[in-house]
């Protein structure tokens, strides 16, 4: 089959692979249809996620069409529609049957990290991604979400990762009705936090970055104030200063490791990669949110340890700091309602769309945020005529 | 402007929100149908943490490691990930990795016009002792 294949850092091609096989009773191959980069996918181009090995294929937000169905599987038949979520998750581990799939113990032997996730290094158990013709999938009676009729692929695909992700990193904040709460990151992540935020109530939504063209599509799109923090003297004064003085309530980095902003840490965390990537938004949130306020954190950041966080600060302000890796399982049902009744339009943040075979070019134009790229989505057997 | 923001507050009531609370009463994900999950049995070729006493159920299978690279790494899954040593091992085996899948493709870059320089160098200094050995030219004056 066709698969992108990773060569090392900012290496990148398509090649061919061997077909992938039912390797457990409760595998299915999946023939992928749609199948989308992630900024965190990224973070692995760039070099900066330990054990990605050469020959990796990448991919964690896909769906498909079930191609070949392993002996034990019950729920889903060969020609199913599915999306899955991109963490691995056994449903009847300590952590799965708790609700936690992301912490499922079942599917990583690798590392404490996370769970099984598809395509993204060995310290997440060592599968191969979306990214390619063909893809295994584990536990197939937990894991893929069958597409309903009335629905195509594109409107449900971001159900695999980014609008679940944005969901429970506004989730996680504990949003009151009237509250304001500020999203960095204006990438897609951080547009469905803010969206999310709307849907809980919040009272004012500000999204903050530095790309211009994206935080203008974050106006239009979720209906947001925005800040570009490289405009501003100071992004900790200026959103206080908003705010009566005291800060936002709530606080969601959407960012991770490879923020901009503080040139010192970003040398130190993303260039000289002495530690893992540059904290600089989780500063900036404990610095920001008000005394007794929230902060959600679903930027990813790398091991093994990060420096010059504001701990003590956090500790005498108060605030509550919740992260993890997202529990998709959990609420895709209700997400599905969302965008089917209109309320998000999840498909409406994909600006490009690309054959497979031109996934290294798709990775290039999303890393450089180039032609006002905010989502791109590889498309097996699609051609430009 | 809420009016204007599409179901703006539909998911007001905390206790109505999907993640709320954090972990439930333990039941199964979807149709999992076993008690434990079935494991796909064990292969040496796949690596596993220090503190695990064998593979988890289900693991990846795609690229398991090998060469210099995959020793190195083996060595690294054999020290706990709270050592930073674990970690400095696997971006040390990262690097080699690079180098061997360059080196298995012939994608090696600079790399063999510096090897074929460094041969070219050595050639143009070299000259034979009376023993027959074969020396650097300056090498020789030491003798």
């Amino acid at each position: 089959m066709r698969a992108l294949i990773y060569e090392g850092p900012y290496k990148l091609r398509m090649g061919n692979k061997p077909d992938p096989r039912i390797e457990h009773p409760d595998d299915v191959v999946l023939k992928v249809t749609r199948s989308a980069i992630c900024g965190s996918d990224l973070h692995l181009v760039h070099g900066l996620v330990p054990d990605t090995r050469p020959g990796d294929t990448f991919g964690h937000e896909f769906a498909g069409v079930v191609e070949e169905v392993g002996p034990g599987v019950r729920t889903l038949r060969r020609g199913d529609r599915v999306v899955v979520p991109f963490p691995i998750a056994c449903g009847t581990c300590f952590f799965c049957s708790r609700g936690l799939t992301a912490n499922c113990e079942n599917t990583n032997p690798n590392s404490e990290i996370a769970c099984g996730v598809f395509g993204y290094s060995h310290k997440t158990g060592g599968y191969d991604g979306g990214q390619a013709e063909y893809v295994r999938v584990p536990f197939a009676d937990v894991n893929p979400m069958k597409i309903p009729e009335d629905m195509t692929e594109e409107d449900v695909l971001f159900l695999s990762d980014i609008f679940p992700t944005g969901y429970q990193a506004a989730e996680m904040c504990s949003i009151k009705p009237g509250e304001t709460v500020v999203v960095f990151g204006a990438g897609p992540v951080g547009l469905f936090a803010a969206k999310s935020a709307w849907l809980m109530g919040a009272g004012r939504v500000i999204v903050v970055d530095h790309v211009d063209y994206r935080l203008r599509f974050a106006e239009r799109w979720a209906q947001v104030e925005t800040i570009n923090f490289k405009k501003v003297d100071d992004i900790v004064l200026y959103l206080k200063e908003l705010t009566a003085g005291r800060g936002p309530d709530a606080c969601v980095d959407a960012v991770g490791l490879e923020a901009e902003g503080a040139p010192f840490q970003r040398a130190l965390g993303v260039r000289m990669k002495m530690e893992a990537g540059n904290p600089v938004v989780i500063r900036w949130c404990i610095e920001a949110a008000r005394k007794g306020g929230n902060i959600s954190i679903v930027g990813v950041y790398g091991p093994p340890f990060n420096n010059l966080l504001p701990i003590g600060l956090a500790m005498n302000k108060g605030l509550t700091i919740r992260m993890n890796q997202c529990n998709v399982h959990r609420y895709q049902e209700r997400l599905l309602e969302h965008i089917r009744t209109g309320r998000v339009d999840a498909k409406g943040i994909i600006s490009h769309r690309l054959p497979l075979e031109d996934a290294p070019q798709g990775y290039k134009i999303f890393s450089d945020k180039a032609d006002e790229c905010i989502k791109c989505v590889l498309v097996p057997g699609m051609s430009y005529a | 402007m809420r009016t204007e923001i599409p179901g703006w507050g539909v998911d007001a009531k905390l206790e109505d929100r999907p993640g709320v609370p954090m972990e439930t009463e333990p039941k199964p994900v979807r149709g999992a149908w076993w008690k434990e999950p079935e494991p796909m049995g064990y292969d040496a070729a796949h690596l596993k943490r220090a503190e695990l006493s064998h593979l988890t159920p289900v693991y990846g299978t795609a690229n398991p490691p090998s060469g210099l690279s995959g020793w190195i790494k083996r060595k690294a899954y054999a020290i706990p990930e709270d050592r930073t040593t674990h970690w400095m091992m696997l971006l040390a085996s990262d690097r080699v990795s690079f180098l061997e899948w360059r080196l298995k493709h012939g994608r090696l870059g600079f790399l063999p016009l510096l090897a074929a320089g460094a041969g070219g160098l050595f050639l143009l200094n070299r000259r034979k002792t009376p023993s027959g050995r074969v020396v650097r030219r300056h090498a020789a004056v030491y003798h």
